[in-house]
């Protein structure tokens, strides 16, 4: 009996994956535990492995082409047999880009929850590769909102995966959306069919397909710009004592065959024991939940840009870690990122998020929240500048950290207290050991 | 304007315009020397007589098919049903002949009639005496369908559907034949076929209803605006053309819409009204389009029975506050 | 003005009574106060009895009517090519064999004035009373200059100018709107009259016996004619109807009737002359004419159900021949004179054809008119 491999779920944001290289051929003999194909999924590139042996009897997909979660990708069995069954079970006729929604014999993998575009469903024209990267990103789960719910978030860019409803079987009806509406400033409204400027015609230009990251990034930051209230708060730090600071440590580092502290580390571990103090930063808005979650856990995420765009490694438990270990698994998770060997569940579970450009000389600026995080706190350049010490001009160390805050779990306060805590740490960073 | 119930408004709309116009005659059975079946046609044959107000045999088939030729040849027959049950009998001179003749000649006939009589349930007269065959006729492209609600109206549209060229199914109600109501007494008052009526105004829910739906629907609003809602309710008047705009516009504005319709459900006025919404405003609704129609099922005899299959006040009520997510 | 229809009751009584001593001859009555033996009385026309002179028809119209049958026989038999050619499709009824009935009933009709409503054997009396043969080969091609701009087709012939009310496809349907008609000519103060055309088939359904009903209650000039050709589609007179002659029915509604020879042109011209006077007069009558149609009930009929030998029998008494021989034995006209007038009715169908080919097809715009007179009806997309 014929085995169809259908496209695993490989992170908790994924909705579908591209096949990116086949590492088996048809025909080729396969055991458990092969990997036959590698798929990036929105955080990374990953194995694709079997669960059976057999002999691979079709690729059903090409290179470059995407699948959302459940779609068939290839089919094992034995030499010779008939796979036309299980191609018509997965109904689009070539059985490209389309998954089952219930009923298929066991699959290969736990069965992924079906999923179902809320767009139509992309339909594959001439060349099925390009049709399928062009597809609308898909919901997980069927979203139901009543139409006129629909157009309001649509034209209120309100993203219906953060709307909780209120109708029968949870239906988003129209006051749900305007209950978000109401607790959001009303943001910059775009309706993008009358707003979009039109593309220049006959301008030479490449075209580059939209990766799973870049479309990760996308739905994922416009979702939280434009359903978190931001606002922006920003303190500059006295540096001098860190420098010092650090460079003791990193000079008894040295001495220990130790890797080097960076400032980032000693802002990552500041913000730690602050998120401790302000549980109300360490927290998420869960409108879904009709909650907000205050966890108990710091886990602190920060932002390493990779070719592609960047990723969000997270130092869990990073208010228990010492300075040196939260350094270190900080240096291995940017290495992994930019090897992307870096796996779905490092990314996972951050309650905090820092981006720094500093190196790049960026002074100041601000970030838009990581979610379901309540702030992010950007890092700029330590800067020399004239300060005023004990009546006189000298040149200072300075360094501007910005807090972004989602309103609905944060005001204007609490992100004060809680920057100016971060701020007490690192200009004082001897209460770092405490 | 005088207060006329709604079987002297219908008898002042053919009075009216049978001294207006020679051509005009009432044909059906007992309309002349037993003054109408249930005294539409009251004092009639006296006024015109008997060339003009003509008893026929109980033979539906017979006489509406000549009423269609009168009207094939220069006339403009009024028919009289006694009830539009009885109609069933002419469905053939109805629905192959008055709607498609006009059609399969190239247009060279015209077909100036009004069938006319009560349409629906009467109470407990059993399953072949209660049906509401709006959603019936008006599958039929050819026929207008005109059913009304009140006395003025009755009027009004009754003398435009004299007056038009088309053939006119012209519904009415045993029920509400004694209802009062104001009539203007303009000889010209005229209401469009084709426009319905906005009963009341509100921005919460549109309740649409016609014939006795009509009241059904009115009393579900009252029940409405009691708890604090705002419901519109339309009358749409005309079954065939619907005036599609006016309710679509309403559905626009308050994003829910529950349908009265006394109908049996299967492919009725309310399915097609559905349809039409859902097509139109799909990105206006907050809801889906609900109807409450009579059951699917023939209508019984039994008291409490004909009044669980009728379309109820609560029952529109209920699914108005369904729409409303007031549950 | 109550009293006027009370007057009518009594008028009804004396007419019932008078009309059964008339027809019964012997006055017997039961205690119920109705004759019991009822004989019925009709009139016959058979063929040959009657000459174009006693029926006042000149010879210049004798040779018209000639051409006027020839007419409907080339056209019919030219529509049955056209058929084979697929440039007609649909419902072919044909009518050879039944042309003495229309063209002996246009003779004796106003026509313009008085009407005609028929089933859907409808060619005959379209071109008896005068369409453009051009219009009706178009109306069977589907084209826009068809006589029903291509909506009608083979079964709904119309000319309103020519008061021919149709062509309608529903077996028996049309009997009541001809009554309709009647009606109307009466209630107008016209003398005009209303012929319905149907066969022996349809004299069965509902809609003849509550037409005949009506008219006959209502004194309208209304005359009904059953064409009886002898086969109701394929099921013959004696398998149909209880009682297989059929102008009995008149009976039943106290009405006149008539049995007449449908071969014979000058017969039914006559009957129809009588009949046509007392419709005048408000007097509602039924004929019945004996006739045989020599095709199939419509194109895809084989004919299975009646023999070669009948069909022979019947081809001998073709109307046509009858009244080609009629002129060359009263010498109204030569051989020669008559191969002209069909040289000139093939020339007149065959043009017909090249109209018809011509003639566009409708456009799709006009899907939409014709339905309702309201120009801006807003149809359901």
């Amino acid at each position: 009996m014929a085995i169809p491999v259908e496209m695993p779920k490989m992170s908790d944001t994924m909705e579908e994956g591209v096949l990116v290289a086949w590492m088996a051929e048809e025909g080729e003999s396969v055991s458990a535990g092969d990997v036959i194909a590698q798929v990036e999924t929105d955080k990374a590139t990953m194995d694709l492995e079997v669960y059976d042996d057999g002999v691979l009897l079709k690729r059903v997909i090409g290179e470059g082409d995407a699948v959302p979660i459940g779609g068939l990708i290839a089919i094992l069995g034995k030499a010779g047999e008939d796979v036309s069954a299980i191609m018509a079970k997965y109904v689009g006729g070539d059985g490209k880009a389309v998954s089952i929604a219930s009923g298929a014999s066991a699959p290969a993998e736990p069965a992924p929850s079906p999923v179902l575009a809320e767009a139509p469903a992309p339909i594959a024209s001439g060349d099925g590769a390009s049709a399928s990267v062009q597809s609308e990103p898909v919901a997980v789960g069927r979203l139901k909102a009543s139409p006129l719910a629909k157009r309001i978030a649509r034209e209120h860019s309100i993203d219906l995966q953060t709307v909780r409803g209120s109708g029968p079987e949870g239906r988003i009806v129209r006051r749900d959306v305007e209950e978000v509406m109401a607790k959001a400033p009303e943001v910059v409204v775009q309706t993008p069919s009358v707003a979009s400027p039109a593309l220049a015609e006959g301008g030479s230009y490449e075209s580059i397909r939209i990766s799973q990251m870049r479309k990760t990034i996308s739905k994922r930051l416009s979702q939280s710009k434009f359903t978190a209230p931001h606002f922006y708060l920003t303190v500059d730090v006295e540096m001098e004592n860190v420098i010092t600071f650090r460079k003791q440590l990193n000079e008894l580092a040295q001495s220990q065959d130790l890797g080097k502290v960076s400032f980032n580390d000693f802002i990552t571990k500041s913000c730690a024991l602050a998120l401790r103090q302000h549980p109300y930063v360490n927290a998420s808005y869960l409108a879904e939940e009709g909650e907000i979650r205050l966890h108990n856990v710091v886990n602190v995420a920060i932002a390493v840009a990779v070719d592609e765009g960047l990723v969000t490694p997270v130092i869990r438990n990073a208010d228990q870690k010492g300075l040196g270990q939260i350094s270190a698994e900080t240096k291995a998770y940017a290495a992994s990122a930019r090897d992307k060997s870096i796996q779905p569940a490092d990314m996972e579970g951050s309650t905090f998020t820092t981006s720094n450009l500093g190196m790049f000389g960026i002074e100041e600026f601000t970030a838009i929240i990581n979610p379901p995080n309540a702030c992010i706190l950007a890092i700029g350049a330590i800067r020399e500048t004239p300060v005023v010490k004990d009546g006189e001009i000298v040149v200072g160390k300075r360094m501007k950290l910005s807090l972004s805050c989602d309103h609905r779990v944060v005001d204007g306060a609490t992100g004060a207290q809680f920057l100016n805590t971060v701020k007490g740490y690192l200009e004082d960073p001897m209460n770092l050991l405490l | 304007m005088a207060e006329l119930q709604l079987r002297e408004a219908i008898r002042a709309a053919m009075v009216e315009e049978m001294q207006r116009d020679e051509n005009i005659f009432l044909m059906g059975e007992e309309v002349a020397e037993y003054n109408g079946a249930y005294k539409v046609s009251e004092g009639m044959l006296d006024m015109f007589g008997p060339k003009r107000v003509i008893d026929t045999p109980i033979a539906e088939n017979g006489f509406v098919g000549l009423g269609i030729g009168a009207a094939m040849n220069g006339l403009r027959p009024i028919i009289e049903f006694m009830t539009f049950n009885f109609s069933m009998v002419a469905m053939d001179q109805i629905i192959n002949n008055v709607a498609k003749i006009r059609y399969m000649s190239g247009g060279q006939f015209k077909f100036p009639i009004v069938l006319r009589g009560p349409n629906g349930a009467a109470g407990q007269l059993a399953a072949t005496h209660n049906t509401s065959f709006e959603s019936i006729f008006s599958t039929i492209p050819g026929l207008k369908i005109v059913s009304i609600s009140n006395p003025d109206d009755a009027k009004g549209l009754l003398k435009s559907a004299i007056r038009d060229d088309d053939p006119v199914l012209f519904m009415e109600s045993e029920k509400m034949y004694g209802m009062k109501g104001e009539v203007s007494d303009d000889p010209d008052y005229l209401i469009p076929i084709g426009k319905a009526r906005v009963a009341r105004e509100g921005k919460d829910v549109t309740i649409i209803g016609h014939n006795k739906s009509y009241w059904v629907a009115m009393k579900a609003a009252e029940m409405l605006v009691s708890e604090g809602f705002d419901p519109e309710v339309i009358d749409p008047r005309t079954i065939r053309p619907l005036d599609l705009e006016t309710i679509i516009a309403s559905v626009k504005k308050t994003n829910r819409c529950v349908i009265v319709d006394e109908s049996n459900p299967y492919a009725s006025v309310a399915s097609e009204i559905g349809f039409l919404i859902q097509r139109e405003a799909f990105d206006y609704l907050d809801a889906p389009v609900l109807r409450v129609n009579a059951k699917d099922t023939p209508a019984p005899y039994a008291k409490n029975l004909i009044e669980f299959y009728m379309p109820s006040a609560e029952d529109t009520y209920k699914a108005c506050r369904q729409v409303l997510y007031a549950n | 003005m109550a009293s006027e229809t009370k007057k009518k009751t009594t008028k009804r009584t004396t007419k019932r009574a008078s009309t059964a001593a008339k027809k019964n001859g012997v006055h017997e009555q039961s205690e119920f106060g109705v004759a019991e033996d009822l004989k019925v009385s009709f009139n016959t026309y058979q063929a040959g009895a009657y000459t174009h002179t006693e029926l006042g028809i000149s010879e210049e119209r004798v040779l018209a009517m000639y051409e006027n049958m020839l007419l409907q026989r080339r056209f019919e038999e030219r529509a049955a090519q056209m058929y084979g050619k697929q440039k007609i499709a649909g419902f072919l009824h044909l009518y050879i064999g039944q042309e003495a009935i229309s063209t002996g009933t246009a003779e004796a009709m106003r026509i313009g004035e008085d009407s005609v409503i028929t089933a859907y054997r409808d060619h005959g009396i379209g071109l008896a009373l005068g369409m453009d043969t051009n219009a009706c080969m178009a109306e069977l091609f589907g084209k826009i200059g068809g006589c029903s701009r291509g909506k009608g087709g083979s079964m709904h012939y119309f000319d309103a100018k020519l008061k021919m009310m149709g062509g309608h496809g529903i077996v028996g349907a049309h009997i009541p709107v001809g009554t309709g008609i009647a009606f109307a000519n009466k209630y107008k103060g016209e003398d005009t009259v209303s012929i319905s055309f149907f066969g022996d088939g349809a004299i069965h359904q509902g809609a003849f016996h509550e037409a005949a009903n009506l008219a006959s209650l209502y004194d309208l000039p209304a005359i009904f004619v059953v064409e009886n050709n002898q086969y109701a589609m394929g099921t013959a007179v004696e398998r149909a109807a209880a009682e297989p002659d059929l102008y009995k029915q008149a009976l039943s509604y106290d009405m006149t009737s008539s049995l007449v020879n449908g071969m014979d042109v000058f017969s039914v011209n006559k009957a129809m002359q009588d009949h046509i006077a007392m419709a005048r007069e408000n007097k509602p009558s039924l004929i019945e004419i004996r006739t045989y149609r020599y095709r199939g009930h419509s194109m895809s009929d084989p004919g299975n159900y009646r023999t070669k030998e009948e069909m022979d029998a019947k081809k001998d008494e073709d109307p046509i021949l009858r009244l080609k021989s009629y002129i060359l034995e009263n010498k109204l006209a030569d051989i020669g004179a008559l191969d002209t007038i069909d040289d000139n009715v093939k020339a007149e169908v065959m043009e017909s054809v090249e109209f018809a080919e011509n003639s566009p097809f409708p456009d799709l715009d006009t899907i939409y008119e014709d339905i309702y007179t309201q120009k801006d009806y807003p149809f359901l997309t």
